[in-house]
């Protein structure tokens, strides 16, 4: 009873569901990013070995957030979770100049991956408070953005400790996602 | 692709080899067992938890790399096998780990972690000062603060994060004779002390009461930073219940004294000799000219005993209230140097300071017998221990003009942060906090405040062992 009713009520207001999966390499915060949205905090993080994933509602989205480690050996595993997602988020340490090439050859696999085809991209050009840190716009180019052909992005400064920039994200997800947009109720999600 | 190779399979069973001798089997900052987890840049193998410290670092301070899940390239190997582990790392990073200093134990809170793990490698408070390099521009460590306020529960707070890397050129040591003839500034007497500050460095004596006279005989120490302005010398008058009250002030100007110690940095070619002269001029505080003298110190605490002796200096202190008290008058006698083995290319600064007050007096008036009257109480010997603190000199000033340089957009309006790719709908978000540098500039004055209000009176002549905990005590504490 109580779960038709929030279907109704979901219905009603449009609640949408969006499933994303959040990759990048090791050490760019992904984690920290996905609980800052989560619960709001900044949590101390080990090392992701397998995945975390959250619920986060944004304005009439409700986002299903996979976030999946970034140890080297880890990343063969990322292709199990592309089926059915609609959204990628890349999270790029700004800091890190060393490891963009390695940052862009990750990213290129991942987007061209046939099931990712799909998928909008959203760039988080993470740990923007540092000092030294690439700008959005050299993260841009060192991850090959611009070339991208018929693909929707978006690049984002971020600072997940703060939360700068995170829900800026969202916001641009949420209203991309209108034109694929399918209304789900929340019970039925599928994983 | 990336550009470096990746490990040969010899160079990777070499870095596990590496992980199984024994200095290795533990935590190279909490002691937990098994570690898997290493610093490439640093070479140290940690566990679990310190590994994520150390990625919160930035891979500027710490490139963290699981043995196990990471694929290594040649150079991290090599830089990890040139280390040669964890004995030998901290054989580096705690060489000058406080005595009763405990580290972080397995079980340690995250913050505890946190503190040691930024003061091992982020601050290298622990290292040999000669050794305490400035880290290079782009791997400046300091925080901008977009977070100042709410998460310094996670060790991200201001005052740590502004404190970077800084590099000492040596210890300056001000002994504190006595003040004469100071201002009133309570109903009949006031409760001077007195208060040396060097970049974001303060010290202080402590405060006597009702004394116009007042006796200290401390030695205060401050690090000298690589980028020092000038020394200055406070006095206030401490009040239990209001503000303390400011009596006087002077500036002293260390370079005179930095350069004759680096231009002669080779102790063992020089014996007591004159090395330079130090003019009387309307822009220092000097009231006569001063010389500048090489003398054999029996500092135990130095490698070579060269000494820097400044003779008979005396100090012209604006009074705040110019009508009532036109001057203080200060006297600095002995101004000792010494110079690390120059190998290191860093002397360690030693400064005796005899200082005299004077008020209203004539310029040439009274110093000679002062000075004089005072010769006996000089002490030459160390009273020992260090005094190692954070010092936040690039805090002020150049900071917004750095920040600009490596920040393009630092204070910029528009809307840097966001590329758009197709789907534009310019909801852009400035995140730039453009009053940062504020924060940045505000720090000192507050925390000299606080310090000041936090000391109560002490007796006069207490020894000197204890004032100087009192001021490292406080020193540290900020």
């Amino acid at each position: 009873m109580g779960q038709a009713f929030r279907k109704l009520f979901d219905a009603f207001f449009g609640l949408k569901e969006m499933r994303v999966v959040m990759l990048g390499l090791d050490a760019a915060g992904k984690t920290t990013i996905l609980y800052k949205l989560h619960i709001g905090e900044v949590l101390s993080t080990v090392p992701t070995i397998g995945f975390n994933v959250e619920k986060v509602q944004y304005k009439n989205v409700m986002f299903t957030v996979w976030d999946v480690g970034g140890q080297e050996k880890l990343r063969p595993l990322w292709r199990h979770y592309f089926n059915n997602t609609d959204g990628l988020i890349y999270v790029v340490d700004s800091l890190d100049r060393e490891r963009i090439g390695m940052a862009k050859q990750e990213f290129q696999a991942i987007i061209m991956d046939p099931f990712m085809l799909d998928s909008v991209i959203l760039v988080f050009a993470n740990k923007q408070d540092l000092r030294g840190a690439m700008t959005p716009m050299e993260v841009c180019e060192g991850l090959g953005l611009y070339d991208l052909r018929n693909r929707v992005w978006h690049i984002q400064g971020t600072c997940a400790i703060s939360g700068e920039g995170l829900y800026e994200g969202l916001d641009w997800l949420a209203t991309t996602l209108k034109p694929f947009g399918r209304s789900v109720s929340v019970g039925s999600s599928s994983f | 692709m990336s550009e470096k190779e990746k490990a040969s399979p010899a160079s990777v069973r070499k870095l596990k080899e590496l992980l199984h001798i024994r200095d290795n089997r533990f935590c190279a900052d909490c002691g937990a067992p098994d570690p898997k987890w290493a610093s490439a840049n640093i070479g140290v193998f940690v566990c679990l938890k310190c590994c994520a410290v150390h990625r919160s670092l930035g891979t500027h301070i710490s490139k963290v790399l699981s043995v196990s899940l990471d694929e290594w390239t040649e150079d991290e190997i090599e830089s990890m096998l040139e280390v040669g582990g964890n004995s030998y790392a901290n054989a580096i990073y705690e060489a000058f780990l406080p005595q009763g200093y405990s580290k972080p134990n397995p079980d340690a809170s995250h913050e505890e972690r946190t503190k040691f793990i930024r003061s091992k490698y982020e601050l290298q408070e622990f290292l040999k000062p000669s050794l305490r390099i400035v880290s290079s521009k782009s791997s400046s460590s300091s925080f901008r603060s977009c977070n100042s306020g709410k998460d310094s529960e996670s060790g991200f707070d201001l005052d740590l994060s502004q404190a970077g890397m800084v590099e000492y050129i040596g210890i300056l040591k001000v002994k504190v004779i006595k003040g004469t003839n100071l201002a009133i500034r309570d109903m009949l007497s006031s409760d001077p002390y007195i208060v040396l500050t060097l970049g974001k460095q303060t010290a202080q004596t402590t405060v006597i009461k009702s004394n116009l006279n007042p006796v200290w005989n401390e030695e205060l120490k401050l690090a000298v930073p690589e980028k020092h302005g000038p020394l200055k010398l406070q006095v206030f008058d401490h009040d239990m219940l209001s503000k303390d009250d400011l009596m006087g002030d002077a500036e002293v100007d260390l370079q005179p004294m930095i350069t004759a110690a680096m231009a002669f940095g080779d102790p063992d070619l020089l014996a007591d000799m004159q090395i330079g002269k130090w003019l009387q001029s309307n822009d220092n505080a000097l009231t006569k000219d001063s010389t500048i003298n090489i003398v054999d110190g029996k500092d135990p605490m130095a490698y070579h005993n060269l000494v820097v002796h400044y003779e008979d200096r005396e100090y012209w202190i604006d009074n705040v209230n110019e009508d009532l008290y036109s001057y203080l008058k200060m006297v600095a006698d002995v101004y000792k140097l010494i110079v690390m083995p120059s190998r290191w290319n860093i002397s360690d600064v030693e400064v005796e300071d005899e200082v005299e007050e004077d008020v209203g007096g004539d310029e040439g008036e009274m110093t000679e017998e002062n000075v004089r009257g005072d010769g006996g109480g000089m002490v030459e010997g160390d009273v020992g221990g260090e005094v190692r603190e954070k010092v936040e000199d690039r805090k002020d000033g150049d900071v917004s003009k750095l920040l600009k340089k490596i920040y393009p957009f630092f204070d910029s309006d528009d809307d840097d942060w966001i590329i758009e790719g197709e789907s534009n709908d310019g909801d852009g978000n400035d995140s730039t906090d453009g009053d940062d540098d504020e924060k940045f500039k505000d720090e000192g004055n507050d925390e000299l405040l606080s310090n000041v209000n936090s000391i109560e009176s002490v007796d006069s002549l207490s020894s000197n062992d204890e004032s100087d905990s009192k001021i490292r005590k406080k020193a540290s504490s900020y």
